[in-house]
């Protein structure tokens, strides 16, 4: 792109930002206008870049506009730079580019329409086979619907495995910040707080790196299998990967303390 | 409308795969060639959803080239491709999950992937629909193609497997690096150097001749 359009681009967004008696209605066509207005102008300095096409008392007027944002001058346009700004020529641009905007929101509407179902059916789907291989024994899962306690300060959703009534698992839906984004968990815990397992739903770390100790035959996810919650410390961190699993092992803690809290309010029912 | 003939068809696929490459020469939306080209599946798919965004995307600018007002260009022309990718990573979450998640934060990315506002801006808005389209599928197919180029090396180098086949055996120590980010620039820039070093030659051969 030309320098000029990245000047005018940078001009739209100044000019936003100093609007401060027009209502939003009116900054629509007003940004439009702007373009044509330089960025030495708004702000009183120069940037070497003349582009003088408005009369004199509307640059005068725009560059008292142009102090700094934060200082709240109340300043009067007179009825001459209004209808400039107001011209109809602008507002007949401004409602050309709101067409132009309609009929793409229309078209983005009726792809949603058809691709959103499928997309919530993929995810329930991903769900569904992560929880059923955790607890392989659970003939149904239902979602927990009460309060999550506040122990679980990143437990997204949390899944109670039954077994024909009989609630013999939960599996808490978790998520963390690793090395390079969010990592996002379930881990599965009988109501023993014996740990049945963990799976990876999505993750950002470093491929060879942190990707690799959070496969599933890696070092790391196998030790959870079978042990206690009490003794998740003793789990051995992948070397070079060091926040990631400090980061998985944080989870599994956090789900533990949360399950416990959940098995207790259970048992004193 | 304006008739295109076969020599000028040919210009524009010449000029989109070989002597403008998006990526090779023009050097215009290298953000997600570095990111993305670490491996081949993930290449392709890439190097597939821009295609389809600069076709529609160019055959829309060029149907609307007479309708958008000149003051309000660069904003319409945002304003389509951004729908376009929008409706391009909704169908690929919808029916190629596995490929949205690969790409993830990379689809939505296109929209600002320089390439389809500069053919937009040079090419789209000046001329008649099919030139337009074609010209978008030539882009298009050189970015895909450079983009397998490179990715073949880093996943072949980096990971020891092409297109998810182990070539070395399982015993292969990849080189990490070339997967990374820095590995990006260096073959990236290598294929780069190589391209001008080949180009620089048949163009002496044919200055000779």
């Amino acid at each position: 792109m030309s320098v000029n359009n990245e000047e005018k681009n940078i001009e739209i967004v100044e000019s936003e930002v100093l609007e401060t008696e027009l209502s939003e209605k009116e900054k629509e066509s007003v940004s439009v206008k702007s373009m044509e207005i330089p960025v030495s102008e708004l702000l009183g300095e120069k940037t070497g870049v003349e582009e003088k096409k408005e009369p004199s008392e509307r640059e005068k007027e725009l560059s008292e506009k142009g102090k700094k944002s934060s200082e709240k001058k109340k300043f009067k346009l007179s009825s001459g730079a209004l209808s400039k700004v107001f011209s109809l020529s602008n507002i007949l641009l401004g409602l050309r580019l709101c067409v132009i905007v309609a009929a793409v929101v229309f078209a983005l509407a009726a792809v949603n329409y058809f691709t959103s179902p499928v997309i919530k059916g993929n995810e329930e789907e991903k769900g569904n086979v992560a929880r059923s291989a955790l607890v392989p024994d659970a003939t149904s899962f239902s979602l927990y619907e009460g309060d999550i306690p506040e122990s679980g300060r990143n437990v997204s959703e949390i899944y109670v495995a039954e077994q024909n009534g009989d609630t013999i698992a939960y599996c808490v839906g978790i998520t963390t910040a690793g090395f390079g984004g969010d990592i996002d968990l379930v881990v599965a815990i009988r109501v023993d707080m014996s740990i049945l397992g963990i799976k990876v739903i999505s993750h950002s770390e470093t491929v060879g790196i942190g990707a690799s100790a959070l496969e599933e035959d890696a070092a790391l996810l196998p030790q959870f299998s079978g042990l206690p919650a009490s003794s998740v410390d003793n789990v051995t961190a992948v070397s070079g990967a060091t926040v990631t699993s400090n980061a998985v092992k944080s989870c599994v803690e956090e789900a533990a303390v949360v399950v416990n809290a959940l098995v207790k309010g259970a048992d004193s029912e | 409308m304006k008739k295109i003939n076969k020599q000028e068809m040919k210009k524009i696929f010449l000029d989109g795969i070989v002597y403008k490459n998006p990526i090779i020469v023009q050097l215009l939306g290298m953000c997600s060639a570095l990111a993305v080209s670490t491996s081949v599946i993930n290449g392709l798919g890439m190097g597939a959803s821009v295609t389809a965004v600069l076709v529609f995307s160019n055959v829309i600018i060029s149907l609307l080239r007479n309708v958008i007002p000149n003051q309000i260009r660069i904003a319409s022309y945002i304003v389509v491709i951004a729908g376009l990718v929008t409706v391009v990573d909704m169908v690929l979450k919808a029916y190629i999950p596995s490929l949205s998640a690969s790409l993830g934060l990379f689809i939505p990315l296109i929209v600002v992937n320089c390439i389809i506002l500069a053919r937009a801006e040079s090419f789209a808005s000046k001329n008649p629909v099919l030139a337009s389209a074609a010209d978008g599928l030539a882009m298009g197919i050189g970015y895909t193609a450079a983009m397998v180029v490179v990715s073949a090396i880093r996943e072949i180098i980096g990971n020891g497997t092409i297109l998810g086949f182990d070539i070395f055996g399982g015993n292969y120590s990849p080189a990490l690096l070339i997967i990374l980010p820095p590995g990006g620039f260096l073959v990236l820039g290598g294929v780069i150097a190589l391209f001008q070093y080949v180009r620089s030659k048949t163009e002496k051969k044919e200055g000779e001749k």
